[in-house]
């Protein structure tokens, strides 16, 4: 159990409404219509935002993939950059 | 690694700890959370304690919002929804923004949290969960982590900016132009120590 949930009093009933600025935008911008499933979505983001990654196929190669080739690039990505997994998919 | 698919919210009626499914918004859930749309929706409760319109997202346009995010991969916007099937809480967010902290770094952006106005001490006597806001910033935090944005989260507060600094969000020379809001952010060393907290890592 979220040892942080317990007894939590909620502080932030509402956050944000105010513009990103100009300086702060995203570099992946508005340019590109995303994949229409999630995981194909992810997937695509996270080797957008790390294009240093030598990958072997290119973005258009994701629709020929089954979702656990997906998964398993996912996991791969993670590997080479030591991005540890979450412990549990419940936060 | 798979995403985060749910977090943990206190039930107050029972005083224990629930699941709630973290869904990507739609325009179904999106109309519901609307002050203007269809009734009934998260507004629709006959005795607040202060009047629901001084709340700042009592207009917000849900529907606008997902319109406006919609098909753009560095945006997204989800609910968290308890068993009985209520929304009860919402978050719209960006993926890859600049990091106020280390310019060489990204982050995820915060655009907007709104929590049920059944869940707001301000609002009603009896509040039905707690924890709802910071249960969407946990995963905001968590989605950071799974995008390799080492957890780093910016967003600019209305409000209670102690919160915040307590969790150790970090003030920015960034500002919004128009309201002088002041953009705070969770650099990805206190970020990791919070996924460590919840037990996240």
């Amino acid at each position: 159990m979220a040892k942080s949930t317990q007894h939590s009093n909620d502080s932030i009933s509402v956050v944000g409404g105010s513009d990103l600025p100009n300086s702060m935008d995203p570099t992946c911008s508005d340019d590109f219509n995303a994949p229409a499933n999630d995981l194909d979505r992810r997937l695509y983001l996270l080797m957008k935002l790390n294009p240093d990654i030598d990958l072997s196929f290119r973005l258009d190669d994701l629709a020929a993939m089954d979702d656990s080739t997906k998964k398993m690039l996912i996991g791969d990505i993670h590997s080479l950059l030591n991005v540890a997994p979450l412990k549990s998919s419940t936060l | 690694m798979d995403p985060a698919k749910s977090v943990w919210l206190y039930e107050c009626q029972t005083g224990t700890n629930v699941k709630a499914a973290v869904e990507p918004m739609n325009r179904e859930s999106a109309k519901w959370l609307c002050s203007d749309w269809v009734e009934p929706n998260w507004w629709t409760i006959s005795d607040f304690l202060s009047p629901p319109d001084e709340q700042p997202d009592f207009h917000w346009d849900w529907v606008a919002l997902l319109s406006r995010d919609q098909n753009k991969p560095g945006r997204r916007a989800v609910c968290l929804r308890t068993e009985d099937g209520i929304i009860q809480g919402a978050m719209v967010y960006r993926i890859g923004v600049n990091s106020a902290l280390n310019a060489e770094k990204k982050a995820v952006f915060v655009d907007r949290i709104a929590t049920a106005p059944s869940n707001r001490e301000e609002l009603v006597a009896m509040p039905g969960f707690r924890g709802v806001g910071e249960a969407l910033l946990r995963y905001a935090v968590a989605e950071s982590w799974f995008y390799t944005l080492g957890g780093r989260v910016n967003l600019f507060p209305v409000a209670n900016v102690g919160f915040y600094v307590n969790r150790n969000f970090q003030r920015t020379s960034v500002t919004d132009s128009e309201t002088n809001d002041i953009l705070y952010e969770l650099s990805a060393e206190d970020a990791e120590s919070w996924l460590r907290d919840f037990g996240g890592l």
